[in-house]
Formats: C-alpha cells, structure tokens, sequence
C-alpha cells in the first residue's frame, strides 16, 4: 500500500520536472514559443538567431543550473539533517554557507587580484567554496560531540554564520573596488550567471556528491537509531561521518560557489519529502527530496522572472518567501521538535 | 562445569581512564543462561555492559567469545554475535517508525545499498507476531507507551538474531505489569538458543529468572556465581545493606524492617 503510494509520487514528480523545465525555458523577458524552441532543440534554427542564442546561452544553463542546485542543495540538507540528528540543519543555518562565503571572499578579494581573475574564477572559486564548507562542517563536528542539545547546536550555527559574515564584511571594506563589485555580483545568489563551462564543472561535482550520498544510504538510516545502536548494528561511525562531511561539502560548496549562498532550499525540502512520504527511509527521503528540490528550485525560478517581464527578482528572495513560512509551520507542528528528530 | 563457555571475563576492568569503576572481573557464561547485574545506583552496572557490548573500551583484561577475543571480531561479525537493548528508547529518532527500525537492523547484514531478503521480512513478521506488537508496526517511536517501547526494542535485538543480547535496564519505567511481562520474555530466551545479560534494579524478580548473578557494590566490590549460591551464600544482605530492607533467604523476598 505505502509502496504503491511512493511509486505515484515519484511519477508524478518525474513528470512535473519535465514540465517545470520546459516552462521555465519558455518563460522568460523575450517571448519565444513553444514551437520555436522545439525548432531549436532539434537544430531547425541556426544557432546564430536571437532565439537560438537566447535559449542556448542564457535560459537553458539556468534551467540546468537550477535542477543541478535543486539536486545538490536538498542532499546536502538532509545529510546534516540526519548527520547532526537537528531537524533545522541545513546547509545556510549552521554557517556552512557562510563558510564557503568567507574562502570564496579570500580568494576573490585577495588571491583573485594578484593574478588574472579567469584563472580562478572557476577551479579557484569552486575549491575555495568546497574546503570553506568542509572546514566549517568539520567545527560544527567538534562542537556537537559536546554540546548534545540541538538547540544549542542551532544557535551555536547561526553565530558562527554571523562571525563569518562579519570576517567577510571586514575584508571587503579593505579589497579593491574591481574585485569588491564582482564578488558583490556573487554573494547576490544567482542561477543566470554560470557560463556552461562552469555548468560541466558544477555537473560533474553534483553528479560525484550524489553519488557518494547514495552509497550512504544504509549508513544514513542506520545513523537515524542513534550512533550507540548503529554502532552495535557494525557501522563505522567515524568513517561514514568523514563521507557524510565530504558530500555535504562537495554539494553546498559547488553550489554556492557558483550561484552564491541560496537560502532555504537545503533545510526546507527534506521536510517536505517527509511529510508527503510519511517515512524517514533515505532511500526514499533522498531520492524525494532530489525531486522535489528540482521542481521548486524550477518555479523558484519561473516566479523570480515573471513580475515585471523586464528584470529578474533575486533567486534568494524567492526561496526565502517560501521556505521561511514553511519552516516556521514545520516548527510550529512539531513544538517539540524531538518529534521529528 | 555444565554446559560449555560462551562469554568468558578474565581479569577485566571497566571504567573510564580516570576512574576505574570495576576490576579483576571473573566470569564464565555458559550459552542459554539468563545473568542478572545487579546493584545500587552508579556502581558500574551500566559501564559493565557497554563494555562487554563493544561501546567502550575494556580498561584491563579480556572479552572471550567462544574462546576468541571481543577484538578480534569485525565490526558486523559483532552484531551477529550480540545485539542491545538500550535503557528507554535510546538515541533512536523520535519519528522513525517500527517497521523502519526493524528494517534498518536487518539491512546491516546486507551488502551494497540494503535490499533485505523475504527470510528478513519472515524473520521480523514472526518475531512480531510472538510478541504480540504487529499493530505497533505502522507506529512512530514518539507513539509508543513506555512498555510498548520495551517490547519494541527486545523485538529490535531478536530481529538482529544473535546468540547473545545484552541489555541495559529492560523494565526501568514500566509499572508492575509490564515488568512482569518483559521478565517472562527473558526467562523464555534461552529455549531459542539466546543467552541474555541484563542489569536490573527489580532484584526479588531478576532472582526468579537468573541462572547466574553478577552483584555489584561499594568501592568496585563485586561477586559472580550461580544464582543459588549468591542467596545461600548470604551475599545479597551484604550487597544490598540497608537499616531499612531484610532480604529473606529461603523465600527470596525483600521486605520493609520496620513492616
């Protein structure tokens, strides 16, 4: 009964996403049909008309960055969800964004100006972004093997986001203004900007993290009967612990180097998967929520571009609008909290 | 002796680096047996167990499982050798559901990403149905009553089914029922081949089913033998020294001084 009950979610999230896609290619400041962009799919259209360019170049990176971020941000959450056993751990709220912020400031603020900013505008950025996160991955580690209270943990999170945040605003106020007005562009959040050699390289990392959270699964589910039975059911504590930190790393960092710190995403989604799909089962929370990301990154997307028809809203506005509401219910449901974790 | 040794403790100490709680422990464990620990508050009864279970380091001396040292076993030769049972509901997520934590137990035994087999799904559907928890199956940990929440975790460690399983305070929380009915279900282990080591602070009741006893008392005093000898021998009076309890020996209950 529950089995059949998944299988039709997954249908149909499957097929919104291709629908969600082809809408978020057709909907944009330039008004191009349908058949149009059947045309340029299929090569009909040379590739040098404004259509074919417009598609190629701008919106179908940024359909693909959005699901490639649809995927990588839900996963990261719901690794430091199950990881650190806090139903509010997410990527942006225990600083790990904010880390990633802090080495992409370093490297584009400092390092970035010694040299020609196209050197380390992809592999710098990406590798600056990925360690950040990792490093602050591995103090919040330190800090809840002491501090066992998720509460505590939280907010011990949000006030090492905030240092961060300040270390990052003290830099800025010394860095040239060249370097300041591009890593000001970053810090924005956007899923227009990344060019598609970027695309391949964020494609190839979401692909690997992904990979590496599936080979996770068991030891995920296994981590959800607490690290004392998991341990007597034969799990490797510290070693999966190190993968778990590696993914949540390799996910939020390329992510965030490339579209900058997206809000919400990571934390909301999980939660959703799991109340539509009524289990805790990364097998079925992960892949879920990997869906559904995608789906409401898309419409994310679609809304940030339709008031107005001419710019587009920020893509973290959005996210936030939805997913702070959405946490807040999440929370207001579940007063405690330890009914979810 | 009877029956061959299944658990032999040879000279071991517990405890943390800093404190030695136990030490020069003897213990020869044959399989089937029920052993009841035994002991006031915060004398090592919990440390004692973790430690034969593999959850902290043995400070001293050695852990033999059918003759081959606790060491010497990987880590998932270990959970088919032993499984727990955790005081209350653990560390398990509030929200998980039973069915998922029985899942998740036989997954361990599975390779790459956990598909259990339909000898798992018989395993978990029989052991539910002998302990009478099926309708708990569809239930969040957070759903459970107390007692309802034992049940479920002793059903956790059978569906791991291993020859040994510890557990650390089976009955603390439960009213005089339930306790009853945890204790039968101990008593019943051994005639499916489990050998079982439980604390308990219920001693009238954990003498009823122990074949053997471990007491623990002041300053890592401590005592092992068969349940018979610890009551005949007077240990319990001496173990349990109160101006305000008399352990009856013949009888095997405890009772208020001043009644």
């Amino acid at each position: 009964m529950n089995n059949q009950r998944h299988s039709v979610w997954f249908v149909l999230l499957s097929i919104l996403v291709l629908v969600l896609f082809f809408a978020d290619i057709l909907i944009g400041s330039v008004s191009i049909s349908l058949n149009e962009i059947i045309q340029v799919f299929t090569g009909q259209l040379p590739t040098d008309t404004p259509q074919s360019i417009i598609i190629l170049q701008s919106r179908l990176p940024k359909a693909l960055t959005a699901i490639l971020a649809g995927c990588a941000l839900p996963v990261a959450g719901l690794l430091m969800q199950t990881f650190f056993r806090n139903p509010v751990a997410g990527p942006d709220i225990l600083g790990v964004s904010a880390g990633s912020s802090l080495l992409v400031a370093l490297v584009m603020l400092t390092v970035g100006t010694w040299f020609s900013m196209d050197v380390f505008s992809n592999v710098g950025i990406i590798l600056a972004a990925i360690v950040g996160a990792m490093l602050v991955l591995f103090i919040i580690l330190g800090v809840a093997a002491r501090v066992r209270d998720s509460v505590t943990l939280l907010i011990f999170g949000l006030m090492f986001g905030m240092a961060i945040s300040a270390v990052v605003g003290v830099l800025q106020y010394y860095s040239s203004q060249g370097a300041l007005k591009l890593f000001i562009m970053w810090t924005f959040g956007s899923l227009s900007g990344v060019t598609w050699s970027q695309l391949y390289i964020l494609a190839v990392i979401v692909i690997i993290g992904l990979l590496l959270a599936v080979t996770q699964i068991k030891a995920l589910n296994l981590l959800l009967l607490g690290e004392q039975y998991a341990t007597s059911l034969g799990l490797n504590i510290r070693k999966s612990k190190i993968f778990i930190i590696l993914t949540t790393g390799l996910l939020t960092g390329a992510i965030t180097a490339f579209c900058g710190p997206i809000a919400f995403i990571g934390i909301a989604v999980p939660h959703l998967a799991r109340m539509i799909f009524k289990v805790n089962s990364h097998a079925i929370i992960l892949p879920a929520s990997v869906l559904l990301g995608i789906c409401i990154l898309l419409i994310c997307d679609i809304i940030a571009q339709t008031p107005g028809n001419d710019g587009v809203l920020p893509i973290n506005a959005i996210t936030a609008f939805m997913g702070a509401p959405f946490i807040i219910y999440i929370i207001w449901k579940n007063q405690h909290l330890k009914r979810v974790f | 002796m009877e029956a061959k040794t299944l658990l032999a403790i040879n000279g071991l100490s517990v405890g943390y680096p800093d404190k030695v709680i136990l030490k020069d422990m003897l213990l020869h464990i044959p399989a089937k047996s029920i052993v009841a620990v035994l002991g006031l508050n915060g004398k090592g009864k919990s440390t004692f167990i973790r430690t034969l279970a593999g959850l902290q380091p043995a400070l001293q001396g050695n852990i033999l499982f059918n003759e081959r040292p606790l060491s010497s076993y990987t880590a998932i030769e270990r959970a088919q050798l032993f499984s727990i049972v955790l005081p209350g509901r653990g560390d398990v997520v509030q929200g998980l559901l039973v069915h998922e934590l029985f899942h998740t137990t036989r997954v361990t035994f599975t390779n790459g990403f956990g598909k259990i087999t339909d000898d798992d799904i018989q395993l978990i559907n029989r052991i539910c149905t002998s302990l009478h928890i099926e309708h708990l199956l569809h239930k969040r940990i957070y759903q459970l009553s107390d007692g309802e929440a034992q049940l479920v975790f002793i059903a956790r460690a059978l569906i791991q089914d291993t020859p040994i399983i510890f557990m650390d305070e089976p009955t603390s929380y439960l009213d005089v029922v339930n306790k009853a009915e945890i204790f039968n279900l101990i008593q019943s282990l051994p005639q499916q081949n489990k050998t079982v080591v439980f604390t308990s602070h219920e001693l009238e009741l954990a003498l009823q089913i122990a074949d053997y006893c471990l007491l623990i008392g002041n300053e890592g005093k401590h005592v092992f033998g068969t349940t018979k000898t610890i009551i005949e021998q007077g240990y319990i009076p001496d173990f349990f020294n109160s101006k305000n309890v008399q352990f009856d020996r013949i009888t095997g209950r405890i009772s208020l001084k001043n009644a």
